[in-house]
């Protein structure tokens, strides 16, 4: 059962009542993420010092309250969003709900916790160069976005680092904390008309302010891609042991007619062990061990990655068939069968992911803040029931397009690695 | 056949040949977890075969007599399925996952997979390259590469001390004809365990896997080297206890472990408190001393493994390089503390309801309830329910805990091994305080 209500103070939240779970999910979404930045790294370094301790409790206090009843509370700072995340056993939902408030009502933010996490973040911007997937990802945004806040890494990177300072990212948070950036979004074992009236009496305190940050409305130059050939084309070489492939393409926004099209596209590719990318990689050549997909949409515009980490001597021959199930989807009819049966697993995942408290409290608070309105579950299968295979030919022509593709190839490749032709689609239209 | 019942909704059964089943009904859940599990994994392999459970448990999706790879897998995309499996030191399991309504194709498919795989030459020699990947891979991953060199350091003369994936040269090494001579040995039905857990009727499951799985034939299966407390495998105290493996990752991987009691011990139930209490969690000593206060860290956690013979202990961090004394120190120290008096009540209390309550959330999914029951029946060689294991809990004493700490963290019995990134001005300050004092 779920319902979605507004505070006096501006405060949405997004309740479901699951009466069978043992625990609730809170996500706390601010919406603030890693673009709304002065620098790259900021809004993460700002987001991070919630977790160091209230006006009212030392971290490890906080910490004590929620782990020590076997709970989980976490911070999580996308592109575009906050997630302030706890999970904790239904007897003590209060304590979660108390908690969440403290945290964004009475946040402390001393100079002292600020240098330590800082120094987190050096570790774990080294941790992200060491991890092929997350450093593939982080050069793909890069590579599409260039020149924005939008595309820089999440954690910012070493160089800019140090030239954060305390005061911008206590103003930050201060101004991301307003009650009009904030959404509650609660999943688990609770009476809907006693969890809302706890709501309501714990976060209804929290008042506007005048200096409160608002999102600048979406100017499309900030994505302006500038002057240079396509597909863009990155190579990082280090010493890892993998070669690791990611084709990323800038795609529409989330509340895009084109979007749940996408996403079965993306599912068409890389979903399942029998879809294609996989099937091609994988399974017939034995090239990779891992092939992922992932399409994110955001309120203004869209990303989405084909990523596999390859034997190196197998880079060319992996681009080959990325490229040609790309020209595959363009340029025919994906086939009744296969539709259907990705179609039947990508609407068994979601049923399945949103089983489960957690995953579901996430995605309902990711949802209000970026399209502005509830959308719930099922408003996304209804979208998924309607889309046809001519849908997917269509989409695959308008977005996977050379001049909107960015070829990334991060670990074990030469410096002087060139990507194959095959990549320039549309080649009756030339190539810049 | 036999049915025991060690919990409400909980069945155990066992089939005329051996195969046990358990079945956890919940009514009110979306979806339906079956899992397969063999207890056979990478400490039942010679030096010259490591890697072979986990390149046979890739070879079961690969085609059978009726249906080809491509077949299986469009029938469980048709299923809505979450499929895959993993291979441990002591077990390899197989699942599905799927909208309840599903069960009975999971089982049939499932059915094909485990009985009549032909394990294609063609096939066999791709999927020994994917292996290959998945090492290359793993050598990549700091955290899984410090976590398995801690468990050599433990274990150095035995195949528990080995990485379950093997080695490059022994994946090599592999044949189709030792994958053939291992699956006949090991995949036998009195070394088969089905957990189902989800919206099931349980009578409905026992009578499909019976039609499914009872005609597959019982035998011995090997067996596996005990870990003796002394003899060959006993731990060289004189050794020095540091072990560095520098690479050229980024960042610097620490763990610290050590050898410990084992599931069939009495005082078992002792280890997650102990985990509770040392890394496992945000509010530990460690995770403040190491990350709130000081941000050396981008991750510090600890953890343990327990077998029917042996157990260990693993408290991992990773680090910037130039930190890496300094976190070790910091560790040592806070370790050492943990010897010097049994754990307050209220700790206990708060440590027992941090387990319960951290159990309660993880098992509400049916996919991790149901490797829970596996889990728990191989090593315990019992079926230990939630509820049993936290009555178990309940009777820990301070004491108790206070035998764990002096066992794990005191008596030179601790490892250190660090890996990735070791600049060569901390290579001498990294040094374990205890251990070198002989």
């Amino acid at each position: 059962m779920l319902h979605a209500f507004s505070l006096e103070n501006g405060i949405q939240c997004i309740c479901e009542s699951k009466p069978w779970a043992k625990s609730v999910a809170l996500s706390l979404g601010l919406g603030m993420g890693a673009r709304h930045g002065q620098k790259p790294g900021l809004v993460y370094l700002a987001m991070q010092m919630l977790l160091h301790g209230t006006r009212l409790h030392t971290a490890t206090e906080i910490f004590e309250q929620i782990e020590g009843v076997g709970g989980t509370i976490s911070v999580t700072v996308n592109r575009d969003l906050t997630l302030i995340r706890c999970h904790i056993p239904a007897p003590y939902v209060n304590i979660g709900v108390k908690t969440l408030h403290e945290l964004v009502a009475s946040p402390l933010l001393k100079e002292s916790a600020f240098e330590a996490v800082k120094n987190k973040m050096v570790a774990q911007i080294l941790a992200r160069e060491n991890n092929g997937f997350l450093k593939t990802v982080t050069v793909a945004y890069e590579s599409s976005y260039p020149h924005t806040a939008f595309g820089a890494p999440i954690l910012g990177d070493l160089k800019n680092m140090p030239s954060i300072n305390f005061h911008e990212a206590k103003e930050a948070l201060e101004r991301a904390l307003d009650p009009s950036n904030l959404v509650i979004s609660s999943v688990g074992a609770f009476s809907l008309d006693k969890y809302q009236a706890l709501i309501r009496k714990t976060f209804g305190d929290i008042s506007a302010s005048n200096t409160a940050w608002r999102p600048r409305p979406w100017n499309r130059k900030d994505l302006s891609v500038k002057e240079k050939s396509f597909p863009g084309y990155i190579v990082a070489s280090d010493k890892k042991a993998q070669a690791h492939i990611g084709v990323s393409f800038r795609v529409v926004p989330i509340s895009d007619p084109d979007f749940p099209v996408l996403l079965l596209t993306n599912h068409l590719l890389t979903g399942s062990t029998s879809s294609r990318l996989y099937h091609e990689i994988r399974e017939k050549r034995g090239l990779a061990y891992t092939v992922y997909g992932m399409a994110r949409g955001y309120a203004d515009t869209g990303f989405w990655i084909l990523y596999a980490g390859i034997h190196p001597q197998g880079v060319t021959e992996a681009l080959h068939i990325f490229a040609d199930q790309i020209n595959d989807l363009r340029d025919k009819l994906v086939p009744a069968s296969e539709f259907n049966y990705a179609k039947a697993h990508l609407e068994g995942q979601l049923r399945l992911a949103f089983e489960l408290p957690s995953p579901t409290a996430d995605w309902l608070a990711i949802q209000q803040i970026r399209r502005k309105r509830p959308f719930y579950f099922q408003d996304l299968m209804e979208q998924l029931l309607e889309v046809k295979p001519s849908d997917i030919k269509n989409v695959s022509r308008n977005m996977l397009r050379h001049r909107n593709c960015n070829i990334v190839l991060v670990g074990a490749v030469s410096p002087d690695f060139k990507p194959p032709n095959s990549f320039l689609f549309e080649k009756n239209k030339g190539q810049k | 056949m036999s049915v025991k019942k060690p919990d409400e909704n909980v069945i155990l059964h066992r089939l005329n040949n051996g195969v046990k089943i358990v079945v956890d009904n919940m009514p009110h859940s979306e979806s339906v977890t079956v899992a397969f599990a063999f207890g056979v994994g990478s400490r039942y392999e010679t030096d010259d075969i490591a890697g072979i459970s986990h390149l046979l448990e890739h070879m079961f999706f690969k085609g059978t007599k009726t249906r080809s790879y491509g077949d299986i897998s469009r029938q469980f995309d048709k299923l809505g399925a979450l499929v895959n499996a993993f291979t441990q030191r002591d077990m390899t399991v197989y699942y599905a996952k799927a909208p309840y309504e599903n069960f009975h194709g999971l089982i049939d498919l499932w059915a094909d997979m485990l009985n009549n795989s032909i394990l294609d030459a063609n096939e066999f020699r791709k999927e020994r390259e994917v292996v290959l990947q998945e090492y290359m891979r793993y050598l990549d991953n700091g955290p899984a590469l410090a976590y398995s060199k801690a468990y050599k350091a433990c274990f150095p003369n035995s195949p528990l001390g080995r990485p379950v994936i093997g080695t490059e040269s022994s994946i090599r090494s592999i044949t189709r004809d030792k994958l053939k001579r291992f699956w006949d040995e090991m995949y036998t039905a009195n070394n088969l365990i089905i957990a189902v857990v989800g919206r099931v009727d349980s009578e409905a499951v026992i009578s499909g896997i019976d039609r499914a799985f009872g005609s597959m034939a019982p035998a011995a299966t090997a067996r596996y080297n005990r870990i003796a407390a002394s003899g060959a495998d006993k731990i060289d105290r004189k050794s020095n206890h540091v072990i560095l493996f520098p690479d050229d990752k980024e960042d610097t991987h620490i763990a610290f472990s050590a050898r410990t009691l084992s599931a069939k011990d009495p005082e078992y139930a002792s280890l997650p408190l102990t985990n509770a209490m040392v890394a496992e969690s945000k509010r530990s000593p460690i995770y403040k001393a190491l990350i709130t206060d000081r941000g050396l860290a981008s991750r510090v956690s600890s953890d343990f493994e327990l077998f029917p013979d042996t157990g260990i202990f693993i408290l991992s961090a990773s680090v910037s390089p130039k930190h890496a004394s300094q976190s070790i120190k910091i560790i040592e120290e806070i370790l050492e503390s943990y010897t010097e008096n049994e754990p307050s009540r209220e700790m206990l209390t708060l440590s027992k309801r941090q387990v319960a309550g951290r159990l309660a959330l993880d098992l509400e999914d049916t996919f991790d309830l149901a490797v829970w029951y596996i889990q728990m029946y191989f090593r315990h060689q019992k079926l230990l329910s939630p509820r049993s294991f936290i009555e178990d809990l309940q009777g820990v004493t301070s004491s108790m805990v206070y035998r764990r700490f002096k066992q794990i963290f005191s008596d030179r019995k601790m490892y250190l091994t660090v890996v990735g990134n070791i600049p060569s001005n901390q290579v001498a300050k990294i040094t374990l305080k205890r251990s070198d004092e002989s």
